[in-house]
């Protein structure tokens, strides 16, 4: 691992177009400003660990071991009842 | 008409269907090309790997279950599809959607890519429960440095 040591207010460049600036320091944390083209995706690396997780928990079996057709079908229809649970316009209002 | 096969069977799908994530899904960043395989009038689609990884996902219109979900998309991005991806566990009523990775989907360009939002949209999001904000249920990351985004980016 390459180690550079920078102040407040000093940068590096990472090839032409991605620069990133030490914009504030306060005890253990610091704060950094990232300059880079719109394409290049920037995380917090436990932001992206959580999501490279979620999509794992999120893959389905190639085998379909654990789910049918009929399992995604109830799936779907058995979420519809998220939105018709709330009041029909015109119905009564409750009492009280 | 090529076909690709996963729990269902065989399913046929014609190539301009394919679309492309050029940098596939996070941890999956091998797989790039998929096709959007609708679950009847429902909200619901899965997102079925066609390169013979046999990877899939059950994917959902976010819009259905939230209100004020909006994302910031680039110009020439404005009309793209979002789905979020839903987890669904050993007891489908516990299945959650990934409202803080949307997967924006360009349905014309054919071309895919899966988006981590700074705001502190959940990473599961319940769907059984009534149609609410995002943000009441969203934990703030606090910390002292607060993150901002100062400009646009180059």
């Amino acid at each position: 691992m390459l180690v550079l040591t920078r102040k407040l207010d000093e940068s590096i460049m990472i090839g032409d177009d991605i620069k990133i600036t030490v914009v504030g320091v306060r005890g253990d944390q610091v704060k950094l400003g990232i300059e880079a083209p719109r394409h290049i995706p920037v995380h917090r690396e436990e932001i992206y660990r959580e999501i490279q997780e979620e999509n794992r928990r999120a893959a389905l079996p190639a085998d379909g071991a654990n789910l049918t057709q009929d399992d995604l079908t109830r799936l779907a229809t058995g979420t519809k009842p998220v939105r018709e649970a709330s009041a029909p316009p015109g119905a009564p209002a409750p009492p009280g | 008409m090529p076909t690709v096969r996963n729990w269902w069977g065989e399913i046929s799908y014609a190539t301009e269907d394919i679309i492309t994530f050029p940098r596939g899904i996070i941890g999956f960043e091998g797989v790039k090309q998929y096709i959007l395989i609708p679950l009847g009038e429902t909200p619901f689609r899965i997102l079925q790997a066609v390169d013979g990884s046999g990877l899939a996902f059950v994917v959902v219109d976010p819009n259905s279950f939230v209100e004020g979900y909006e994302l910031a998309l680039a110009n020439d991005e404005e009309g793209a599809a979002i789905y979020c991806i839903v987890t669904v566990p050993n007891d489908p009523a516990q299945m959650t959607a990934n409202l803080r990775a949307p997967l924006v989907i360009d349905l014309v360009r054919r071309q895919g890519r899966q988006e981590i939002l700074e705001e502190a949209y959940p990473l599961r999001f319940p769907l059984r429960k009534p149609v609410t904000s995002p943000v009441e249920v969203a934990a703030g990351d606090g910390g002292d440095l607060e993150d901002k985004e100062v400009g646009a980016s180059a």
